[in-house]
């Protein structure tokens, strides 16, 4: 139950209790909570006063499967909103090993100085100087640590984009193969990181000192059923660890949302030879790996290692989202070109989604033209360079369609969209445009109920209450640590039931079973609170006006959400 | 008779050994046919799959016409 607070302006660090007001919360609650307590709302992302906190979540660090979430939390300079964005890997069950609750970056480093953050096998944090470490990418940088602090770690890490202050920034952290590929993508929390003069967290991997369980038996137990759901269940079971999230690419083009040459067309031509199937394929028989274990404790093994055609490695894990930002949205219908992107945006420390559109909005206005490779290749080395164009493509969508005054900007409140089209999925435009994130897929995704028919996903009716229940859902989830993928599992009447069980036993309180649903609702209520405060109001709440006006095909709908309904969201 | 050409996505192809997922799978059926009795045939009467035609989730009662394309997609979450 340790706080460790890093004072990055006097270099200070310390650690403290977990203060009562924040016991017993983990994940995106934690980190929520924190900043909503102690960051100014109208503050500058960017200035001292914002603060970067890193939070396992609740069962991190357990023996439950599939836990090891770490939700990132800052104000976003993307999106002027409270942000948080999580990432698998191996960091939040170090955490959680070692005893630590969160990490709160606060301040800011003198000007030009840059460190990395230590946190050794006792659980003891120091600052120390990493200016040799200035400019580096992500993967360079990794290997460089492991040389200097041994394998026994796990990092997080920006890249250039980072250090550039781009708002399209990702902090990158280890997979289970020490490789920097696994992201807290969305919100520019790069960026916040870089202005901190952070350039790495290292932890060590061999913690013994875990918080104790305070009912080990009844979570033993729970943690059992909890395992068996998710092989049992099909998606978690089959699809995922065959196809990984790419599986989707096929779905949703037969569906006609696969928002494609910048959200121009619902099926993008070409589809098949980036779908999942076709991807799974490729990595077998070159010798790749499909059915890879991305992040620690993980039994579903959604990830992937995609090789070229010699079996040089060339990124983990190629995913649903990047194959559409880099691909469907870009026109590029070569799985080779779309891996490299993959393996530049790890690398240099950007969020895939937010950079590919971004790509795309320069494509759309004329300034390079739809599946040009070599074109997405060389902008993506530009930002790195932070040359000037290259600084406005890394501050993403929005700053690319302001320079060339285009107007088909596929974002909300800053960020980027996701890989299902608002016009062709409704309810998930209603998610990107009230979601206390800007435009974000994991905060809601109706997808599963579309494609199981509970709901038509190109009608208006029902999508309110489908998205609001998903983001209360999703927001409780965020808290757990467990992986989103994993909670596809929880439909099952035992395994949620066993979530419930597991949350009681880990804090040794008696929860109900509305648990999940409470917590889910304070979680937006206080992000909501924190936006209010910031100046974010209902207007902003609203998609760009091209998915109102512009029909997409194959369907030719428009988004058909009045703003009246959209408002309704967060009347809980 | 009428035949209808069915496209498997997700780990469904493994179950046909003669699987070609450019060709797709071709099943003859009686006039008259419907989604329940496709499925039937293929051997996923009991099973979770999403049927897709021309990009809309059509029902098990959805009547089949010759030529028709149809998807067949495992159930999928978020991703
Ligand atoms: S399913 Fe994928 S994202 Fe989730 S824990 Fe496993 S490897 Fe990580």
């Amino acid at each position: 139950m340790k706080l460790i607070r890093v004072d990055m302006t006097s270099q200070q660090v310390h650690a403290e209790e977990v203060p009562s007001r924040y016991a017993g919360i983990g994940g995106r609650g934690l980190t929520t909570e924190m900043i909503n307590a102690e960051v100014p709302p109208a503050c500058d992302p960017m200035s001292p006063e914002n603060k970067l906190i890193f939070a396992p979540g609740i069962l991190s660090g357990t023996s439950a499967v599939n836990t090891s979430r770490i939700s990132v939390g800052a104000k976003s300079p993307l999106t002027g909103t409270i942000k948080e964005s999580n990432a698998g890997g191996k960091i939040a069950a170090c955490l959680g090993k070692l005893g630590i609750t969160a990490v709160a970056v606060e301040g800011q480093a003198p000007e030009g100085r840059l460190f990395q953050l230590v946190i050794d096998g006792s659980g003891r944090a120091s600052l120390q100087d990493a200016a040799a470490y200035k400019g580096m990418r992500t993967y360079a940088l990794t290997e460089k640590l492991y040389d200097v602090h041994g394998a026994q770690n796990t990092l997080m890490c920006i890249g250039p984009a980072g250090e550039h202050g781009l708002k399209s920034a990702s902090i990158q952290t280890t997979d289970v193969d020490d490789r920097p590929c696994r992201a807290a993508g969305r919100g520019g929390l790069g960026a916040v990181m870089g202005a901190k003069g952070l350039k790495a967290v290292v932890v060590n991997t061999e913690g013994k000192s875990p918080d104790a369980v305070a009912d080990p038996e009844t979570f033993q137990k729970a943690a059992k059923t909890l395992a068996r759901a998710i092989q049992e269940n099909p998606f978690t079971g089959q699809t995922l660890p065959e196809l990984g999230t790419a599986g989707l690419v096929s779905a949703v083009n037969s569906l006609g949302a696969f928002p494609s040459l910048n959200a121009t067309q619902g099926v993008f031509t070409g589809w098949e030879k980036i779908s999942g199937e076709t991807m799974a394929e490729v990595i077998r028989k070159r010798g790749g790996k499909n059915k890879h274990r991305g992040c620690s404790q993980c039994i579903i093994q959604c990830s992937n290692e995609y090789v070229d055609d010699k079996g040089g490695y060339m990124t983990a894990s190629l995913e649903y989202e990047t194959i559409w930002s880099m691909g469907g949205m870009t026109g590029i219908d070569d799985l080779d070109t779309i891996a490299r992107l993959d393996f530049l945006c790890d690398d240099i420390g950007l969020d895939t989604m937010n950079t590919g559109i971004a790509l795309a909005v320069a494509m759309d206005a004329g300034y390079k033209s739809f599946g040009d490779a070599r074109a997405a290749i060389d902008m993506l080395e530009e930002i790195a360079a932070g040359t000037e164009m290259g600084l406005i493509l890394g501050n993403g969508p929005a700053a690319v369609g302001k320079h060339f005054n285009h107007h088909r900007i596929p974002a909300v409140k800053g960020q980027g969209i996701a890989a299902y089209d608002p016009r062709g999925m409704q309810g998930n435009g209603v998610t990107y445009a009230t979601s206390t994130m800007g435009a974000d897929h994991t905060a809601g995704n109706l997808i599963g109920q579309y494609l199981g028919k509970q709901l038509d996903p190109l009608s208006a009716e029902g999508q309110v209450e489908a998205s609001r229940s998903a983001q209360i859902a999703m927001a409780a989830l965020d808290c757990t640590g467990l992986c989103m993928l994993a909670a596809s599992a929880l439909n099952s009447s035992d395994a949620a039931e066993a979530m419930v069980s597991l949350l009681s036993a880990k804090t040794g309180t008696s929860l109900g079973k509305d648990v999940m649903t409470e917590m889910g609702k304070r979680v937006l209520k206080t992000e909501r609170e924190f936006n209010r405060r910031a100046g974010i109001t209902r207007e902003e709440d609203r998609l760009p006006r091209f998915f109102r006006e512009e029909p997409l095909p194959p369907h030719n709908r428009v988004f058909l959400v009045e703003d009246e309904d959209l408002d309704q969201v967060y009347k809980f | 008779m009428i035949t209808v050409t069915v496209y498997l996505y997700g780990t469904l192809p493994r179950r046909f050994e003669d699987y070609d997922p450019k060709q797709g799978y071709p099943v003859a059926l009686d006039q008259g046919a419907d989604i329940s009795d496709l499925l039937g045939h293929l051997g996923f009467a009991r099973e979770n799959v999403a049927p897709v035609i021309n990009g809309i989730i059509a029902d098990r009662g959805r009547k089949l016409a010759d030529g028709d394309r149809v998807r067949l997609f495992q159930p999928v979450q978020g991703g």
